[in-house]
């Protein structure tokens, strides 16, 4: 909060002066920019995990297949009918088999619908109540997604560093102070370029970012928000946001997105929430974890998606009935960067449009 | 076969290195023999006064200088890893400082280690197919005609000046003795290039002297020596075809021919290749090459930031003054720039993702290469700005104002363990001027030094230090400001400013330092660079077609200037 009033000082005297500070200042043009640099679901852990997962963590599919084929058999009736179980699952009941989901009443993550409901969460502080994150019953004791070294988060965060398809831009306009703005803009962009990293490899703020104006359109979103303490909440607003290691779908639908986002010059942290389209994100989950993955990560993919279909929690199927969604939270990072938008006029004339757009807007700027 | 060969090379180049360098340290690093200077006349505005002329020197080619060479003569994709010891700095650049000191066998196992390079590379068969004048008339036997072809070509312009018959003689020999040996022409080629390439004459740039006609009792240099001379001075690499035609015929040592070629090498793309060396050398940017920070102090501060700061200066002096040859005092005042994304971050700027022309706004505490974070990180320690290092390199580089060295028993530890009270630069370097040991020599650089503090060691712009904002207001020689942009504005409007780069310029060219004797023609020349607006075109002209620059002085005014 100390950081942030000076920020606002700073960014007072700048505009009053209309000179120094506005040069390093990462509030222009009542716009601030940030690039995601981490996210992970939303979990919440005990130190020894036992409270939330009594009875221990998931097993992988190696661990299935042995539990439902101690003995072997037919490659037909054994190996490829479980592969068709993992292509094709359904929500049968699966007798040999046991899946953990975590029995806390403590979680993280946003409350969605305004509702206090029997199966939602409370934040470890008790202050927060009706929690919507049935996400953290499918994979909260599953090791890919456990803290701090989940199969998943580590190349979640690994191809964050060396892909850039999976670059996310938040940009924050018709802002007057970071620290209390009562209505402002926020816009979500695909971007183009690497994370800037600091000199000991961290990400840092200050990098630039160019907007896929291309190939990224499905990408762009606008909602509104306000900042309250230092802190951006945004309306919600259905969009997709681009993911790594996605060969199906390269990226997830979210239903009612928002976030609760810490504000700095520097950077934002907090939480982005909603209802995740469950079909899409398990149809990237088997088409991308190749059995080594959910084995060294313990995901039992079939069970999973039982649990997924048993915990979705919104926007039941007008024909079946079934919720097609379910509550989800994500931890995430973000650090500053100044997004360069393309000059729709330069992007009209070519298709390198981005490229000459955004030369021609650095040199305004 | 090949090591046989190879060893028959290197044996054959050995013996030419030791033979040549005995006779290049039997005739001293600067030799001299003229008579007394005469009076000149130019058709200028001022008349060029009467000097003894520059010394001839012997200076051995940098490593910019050798590369660049081999690029020109070989193309471009031919770049050995030639990482040649640089020269010690002498008297503000380290381009004088190639005509001191001697060749270790170490440093003469890198020329050899580059020259294989070379050497094998232009005669592999994807090069040989342009570079070669001829075809052998077999690929596996010794062929002279076709040798003595390409090494007579490349051979005139590696040495700067067409070889003598002995001399292509016994490098043909040695290439036809290797192909025979080894049963192919390219590779016995290859030992005599290799040869020629290490050997002294190319290495070492030894001036030579003739009698001056159009000056009785004058002596000049040969034209060989003024197109190598005026090539390193322009072009930073030695001379095109061009210029060695105009040696061969006598045209240089025409005052229209002269003035003819300086006007083609001033307009050709090489000219930015040997400016970037000079204002590269003249800053002091080889302190690049040993710069580091505390990354844990200024974690934006990169590898890729440090490269790319030094490269932001040197892109905006050749835009500026070679480009679009604007005034060299405006240097100091000027908001355009060039930034990279890894300078973008530290300049808190938007900047896609290449290097971008860029104008900082009216009003902005960027104003001149000074902010610019090259000479602010440069100048600063690795985890602190330092008032005093930077105004001292303002003094020494840009006003060429040598600052004496601290004492020995100099106490830091104000500056290093600060009081508690000492939040800012200021409060931490008022001692130095309190304390008479100290402020000789601190009152001549922490003033300007001061007036750099909003902008904390690695460049960044800061407006307080410690929660206490930083007074950024100062003085130079007499002229007080209160701002970064008033430092700038005073340095742009302070004589010493052209006065240095002329004097820079002139030894550069020449080849060693200036000398009081050299105070008229630098005076002179001051004038010229002001009456043409600070163009530097315009001195660089004035330089290289005065008659100090091709005269050479004689032994008694050499002992002069040694005395």
């Amino acid at each position: 909060m100390k950081h942030i009033l000076v920020v606002s000082t700073a960014a007072l005297i700048a505009g009053l002066a209309g000179t120094a500070a506005a040069e390093d200042g990462a509030l222009k043009d009542r716009t601030i920019g940030f690039v995601l640099t981490h996210k992970s679901f939303a979990l919440w852990q005990s130190p020894d995990g036992k409270t939330e997962c009594p009875d221990g963590v998931n097993v992988g599919p190696r661990e299935q297949f042995k539990a439902l084929y101690p003995n072997g058999g037919k490659f037909a009736e054994t190996q490829l009918a479980r592969d068709g179980e993992i292509m094709f699952p359904d929500t049968t009941p699966e007798p040999k088999l046991f899946f953990h989901e975590p029995v806390s009443k403590v979680g993280i993550g946003l409350n969605l619908d305004g509702k206090v409901d029997d199966n939602d969460f409370v934040s470890e502080d008790g202050k927060e109540t009706g929690i919507d994150n049935q996400m953290y019953r499918v994979v909260g004791c599953t090791d890919n997604y456990r803290g701090p070294e989940g199969q998943a988060r580590h190349f979640i965060q690994d191809y964050m560093r060396k892909f850039n398809y999976n670059r996310w831009l938040i940009e924050v306009t018709d802002v007057d102070d970071l620290t209390n703005d009562p209505d402002v803009t926020v816009s979500l962009y695909r971007g183009l370029d690497a994370l800037t990293q600091d000199a000991a490899g961290n990400f840092t703020s200050g990098g630039t970012q160019r907007i896929d104006a291309k190939w990224g359109k499905e990408f762009m979103y606008k909602t509104k928000g306000k900042i309250e303490g230092g802190v951006l909440t945004t309306a919600p607003v259905d969009i997709t946001f681009p993911v790594s290691q996605s060969r199906g779908y390269p990226y997830n639908a979210v239903k009612d997105w928002r976030v609760r986002l810490s504000l700095t010059s520097d950077g934002a942290d907090g939480l982005m929430a909603g209802y995740l389209d469950l079909e899409r994100w398990h149809h990237n989950l088997w088409q991308l974890w190749s059995s080594h993955h959910r084995s060294y990560g313990g995901e039992p993919v079939p069970s999973q998606y039982r649990s997924l279909r048993r915990n979705a929690d919104a926007y039941p199927d007008s024909v079946t009935g079934e919720n097609t969604h379910i509550s989800a939270a994500w931890a995430v990072k973000f650090a500053q960067a100044f997004i360069l938008h393309p000059d729709p006029k330069v992007a009209e004339k070519s298709d390198d449009g981005v490229t000459s757009a955004g030369k021609s807007r650095a040199a305004q700027d | 076969m090949h090591l046989s060969g190879r060893r028959d090379g290197t044996l054959f180049l050995s013996s030419i290195v030791r033979n040549a360098l005995v006779g290049l340290a039997a005739a001293g690093v600067v030799s001299c023999s003229s008579p007394s200077p005469q009076a000149t006349a130019v058709t200028a505005k001022v008349s060029e006064p009467v000097t003894a002329g520059s010394p001839k020197r012997l200076r051995i080619l940098t490593e910019a200088q050798y590369l660049n060479t081999i690029a020109y003569v070989f193309g471009p994709d031919i770049r050995p890893v030639a990482t040649f010891p640089p020269a010690q700095r002498t008297d503000g650049l380290i381009a004088l400082g190639t005509s001191r000191g001697g060749v270790t066998t170490q440093q003469l196992e890198l020329y050899q280690k580059a020259a294989l390079t070379v050497s094998q590379m232009a005669l592999d068969p994807q090069h040989r197919a342009f570079l070669m004048p001829c075809k052998p008339a077999s690929d596996a036997a010794a062929d002279r005609a076709c040798a003595a072809a390409f090494l007579k070509e490349k051979g005139r312009l590696l040495n700067r000046r067409p070889l003598t018959e002995s001399e292509l003689n016994a490098f043909v020999d040695e290439a036809a003795k290797s192909a025979d040996g080894l049963k192919d022409f390219y590779a016995g080629l290859s030992i005599a290039l290799e040869a020629m390439l290490v050997s002294p004459n190319v290495l070492f740039v030894t001036e030579t002297s003739e009698a001056d006609p159009g000056a009785p009792g004058r002596q000049r240099l040969d034209s060989y020596s003024l197109a190598t001379r005026l090539s390193l001075f322009l072009w930073n690499a030695v001379p095109d075809d061009g210029l060695l035609k105009a040696a061969e015929s006598g045209e240089l040592h025409t005052e229209k021919g002269l003035a003819r070629q300086v006007d083609r090498m001033l307009a050709s793309v090489r000219l930015e290749t040997g400016m970037r060396a000079f204002f590269d050398d003249m800053f002091g940017f080889d302190d690049f090459n040993a710069l580091s920070k505390d990354a844990t102090v200024y974690p934006k501060f990169t590898g890729q930031a440090m490269a790319d700061a030094r490269e932001e200066t040197i892109r905006t002096v050749i835009d500026h003054l070679v480009t679009q040859k604007k005034d060299y005092r405006d240097l100091y005042t000027t908001r355009a720039t060039f930034i990279s994304p890894a300078l973008a971050v530290i300049y808190g700027l938007t900047t896609p993702p290449s290097w971008t022309r860029y104008e900082f706004p009216a009003g902005s505490p960027r104003a001149g290469i000074l902010t610019h974070i090259s000479f602010l990180a440069v100048h600063s320690h690795p985890g602190r700005s330092s008032a005093t290092l930077r105004g001292k390199a303002l003094r020494e580089l840009l006003l060429c104002q040598p600052v004496p060295r601290p004492p020995a028993n100099v106490d830091f530890s104000a500056v290093e363990n600060p009081k508690p009270g000492m939040r800012t630069a200021r409060d931490r370097v008022t001692f130095h001027l309190e304390n008479p040991v100290c402020a000789g020599c601190h009152k001549i650089t922490d003033p300007m030094g001061l007036a750099l503090e909003n902008f904390d060691g690695s460049g960044r712009y800061r407006e307080t230090e410690r929660g206490s904002p930083i007074d950024a207001s100062g003085s130079l020689d007499g002229r007080a400001f209160t701002n970064v942009a008033g430092l700038g504005q005073a340095l742009h409007d302070h004589p010493a400013l052209t006065s240095c780069l002329v004097k820079r310029a002139y030894s550069y060219g020449t080849g060693g330092p200036t000398e009081p004797s050299d105070r008229p023609l630098l005076s002179y020349l001051d004038t010229r660079f002001a009456d043409d607006s600070y163009r530097l075109a315009g001195l660089l002209r004035a330089i290289a077609l005065s008659h100090s620059f091709s005269q050479v002085s004689a032994p008694a005014a050499d002992a002069a200037r040694a005395n």
